[in-house]
């Protein structure tokens, strides 16, 4: 899978100008708050749009201005893991997992099936009937990573996924995120202030500064990751 | 002490409540998802017209598109013989139009107040836009919801000025509480009147006591399950 990002928006500060591609692997996108990372992140899924440009999946177009093409985010196939996880308060942990599967039209056991798979896969099995509310910042990351998973997405997104965790949870919940990306095979985009964080998980990463991706200069990249 | 206007009233407020919720809920997710501004503004200044206007105005305008020679009064009358005008029906026409604004304006504050982030979440998990407005939107706005929905069937059960244009005083018929009440005073039976009285302060009060007692459950609720861990 490769996908393709290239556009232009004008936001309240500066112009937005991403341009790069990810193939079947894990992108870090490092930079200050502010400096545009979410933005190309909701522009990848369709929940913003972006002025210009082009955002192309496989060859498939998502979003392309010149063609007036604009996928809406029901449309793109793409797991999205919001900051402060955006679980729905009022469905249980099962049911926020089954929900995007409902959206699918699955048949009701196949729902159920998946739903326990991913359960098991992510350890919150025994917190099945629990709301987010009776949950831990650990135990909340799981499930949104569980929905997500659920869904099948064709492009993983991670909007600063540990910034809501304190220090003791983040090295555990990071080594579970990088064995999930590992197994996943598919494009993946971290978007991170921190770039400790951004070694740990992606091969490969670009700064992003005042809304315009620098040319990459960090030798580090070559180098292995640190040990985990 | 003839007890037409409790039933009347009580009928007339029962299925105003039920139009006017959804309605109001319907309305109010339509201005949200306007996408211009000023057509946000214009809807939500037709909308909320019927609360900042005088009722006997809101009544004039209905008698004038509803009564027997309006635009919509007429057809009714000439295509299913059915006069709108001073009928039980008016009466709940007059509640319908007069309560919506709180209803809706409720709805549009709480429905606004949903993180936007669960929204995005939803979309991206390709629940359609329907979807999200029942299964994420309604839930998790609810309390707002249903405040607005007690307001606006205390605002339809005390509706006065525009039921007395379009359904007129017709005892029986569509004399409701507050009518009886001012029928009463007119031709001075106070004590008629006092009883009248009586039943709305004790209906009314019942309900809001009702809506806080349910709010303060919903937030104890919120809090108590937040200490479980």
């Amino acid at each position: 899978m490769n996908l393709e990002v290239k556009i232009q928006k004008r936001l309240k500060e500066f112009q937005l100008e991403a341009s790069f591609s990810v193939g079947n692997e894990c992108v870090g996108l490092m930079g200050p708050s502010g400096s545009g990372k979410s933005m190309t992140l909701k522009c990848i899924a369709g929940i913003e749009q972006p002025d210009s440009g082009e955002i192309i999946l496989n060859k498939n177009p998502l979003f392309d201005s010149s063609k007036k093409i604009d996928l809406p985010p029901q449309k793109r196939k793409i797991g999205y893991l919001f900051q402060g996880y955006a679980l729905f308060p009022n469905m249980t942990v099962e049911e926020n997992i089954q929900c995007g599967l409902k959206a699918k039209k699955l048949a009701k056991l196949d729902r159920a099936r998946r739903t326990e798979e991913m359960m098991e896969k992510f350890r919150i099995k025994e917190l099945a009937k629990r709301y987010p509310r009776q949950l831990s910042g650990g135990q909340k990351q799981r499930t949104a990573l569980a929905r997500l998973m659920a869904y099948g997405p064709d492009v993983i997104l991670l909007d600063e996924p540990f910034s809501a965790l304190d220090e003791a949870l983040r090295d555990e919940l990071q080594q579970e995120l990088f064995h999930m990306l590992a197994e996943y095979q598919k494009p993946s985009i971290l978007v991170s202030h921190d770039l400790r964080e951004i070694r740990r998980l992606c091969k490969k990463h670009y700064t992003i500064k005042e809304g315009r991706i620098q040319p990459n200069t960090d030798s580090a990249q070559k180098k292995a990751r640190l040990p985990l | 002490m003839d007890t037409s206007p409790i039933i009347i009233s009580m009928k007339t407020a029962a299925l105003t409540i039920l139009i006017t919720f959804v309605l109001g809920l319907l309305a109010a997710r339509g201005v949200l998802y306007r996408k211009k501004e000023a057509s946000k503004v214009i809807w939500d200044g037709i909308f909320t017209m019927p609360l900042v206007l005088p009722p006997t105005v809101a009544g004039f305008f209905l008698l004038y598109i509803f009564g027997t020679y309006g635009p919509i009064g007429s057809f009714f009358q000439n295509v299913f013989g059915i006069k709108i005008a001073f009928s039980w029906g008016a009466t709940v026409l007059a509640a319908v139009v007069i309560s919506f604004p709180l209803m809706y304006r409720s709805a549009r504050g709480a429905l606004e107040q949903v993180d936007k982030d669960l929204i995005f979440a939803a979309r991206t998990l390709g629940l359609s836009e329907w979807s999200i407005f029942f299964r994420i939107m309604i839930p998790n706005a609810l309390p707002g919801i249903i405040s607005g929905g007690v307001l606006a069937f205390a605002r339809g059960l005390g509706e006065f000025g525009a039921t007395a244009m379009i359904a007129g005083n017709i005892p029986g018929k569509t004399r409701t509480l507050p009518l009886a009440v001012y029928s009463e005073v007119a031709a001075g039976n106070m004590d008629e009147a006092y009883q009248y009285v009586v039943v709305i302060v004790a209906i009314c009060f019942v309900m809001v006591i009702g809506m806080n007692v349910y709010l303060l459950l919903e937030k104890k609720k919120r809090e108590e399950g937040s200490e479980i861990l």
